[in-house]
């Protein structure tokens, strides 16, 4: 029986980065879109806060929020980030970029719940300014 | 910690097909292979809580800001119909950086 040489694989990704035209890329990656059984979604939320409630902020966000969130049904990830610099005078300061199965995940009681629980709700979502909450879908 | 740079466009709707040939098959591939670029996605808005959010958003995730200013980058950049025959069509066009904290 015939096994492949070792380094076979290596050498068809080679071959394939070396002849592959851009079109018949793009074709392999609209199959593969089509074929991506499970959607990708991105919940962006963006906001501000006052500087002088900046700790607490980013410690109740840490430490209660964005672990309540993370345990809903359907929401595989949060990252969270500081604006550094943009061209838009009014780009909110803190952003987070939760991953989700749906563009539902959000509307679901499950996140409704979370999103209410603990200290954010009482001590922190009332000194938020200038949010922006966004669902986007992965093309791409 | 990574860095991302967030990329914010609206094209009008004519415009939308040959926008996103040149940018799947050009511009995104291009940039996604520029040293220190580890990831990137393209997305399109399904709805947002604020009027006039762009339609289309693109983030790439870096190991440094610096990593724009490589030549890598300038050259990825410049590459194909993006600069000369997508660029000047877009309406919006906002860039951020961003520095993960958690």
């Amino acid at each position: 029986m015939r096994t492949p040489a070792p380094g076979a694989a290596a050498r068809l990704t080679s071959l394939y980065e070396t002849y592959a035209t851009d079109a018949f890329r793009y074709a392999l990656h609209i199959t593969g879109r089509r074929e991506d059984a499970v959607m990708s979604y991105v919940y962006v939320v963006q906001m501000d806060i006052p500087q002088h409630l900046e700790a607490e902020f980013n410690r109740i966000y840490d430490e209660d929020h964005v672990p309540t969130i993370l345990k809903v049904p359907g929401v595989r990830s949060c990252a969270r980030y500081r604006l550094e610099h943009s061209t838009v005078p009014s780009m909110p300061r803190y952003l987070a970029i939760y991953e989700t199965d749906s563009a539902e995940v959000i509307n679901s009681p499950a996140w409704q719940e979370a999103s209410d629980l603990g200290e954010w709700k009482p001590k922190i979502r009332p000194h938020t300014t200038n949010r922006q909450h966004s669902v986007f879908r992965r093309i791409a | 910690m990574p860095h991302i740079f967030v990329v914010q466009l609206d094209i009008p709707a004519e415009h939308e097909a040959e926008f996103n040939r040149v940018y799947d098959t050009e511009h995104f591939p291009m940039l996604s292979k520029v040293p220190g670029v580890r990831s990137a996605a393209r997305y399109r808005l399904e709805h947002a809580t604020v009027p006039g959010m762009q339609q289309y958003l693109t983030i790439y995730e870096l190991d440094s800001p610096d990593v724009m200013k490589s030549a890598a980058w300038e050259e990825a950049g410049a590459y194909g119909d993006w600069a000369t025959k997508i660029r000047p069509l877009l309406t919006s066009r906002h860039h951020s950086v961003f520095e993960r904290i958690v």
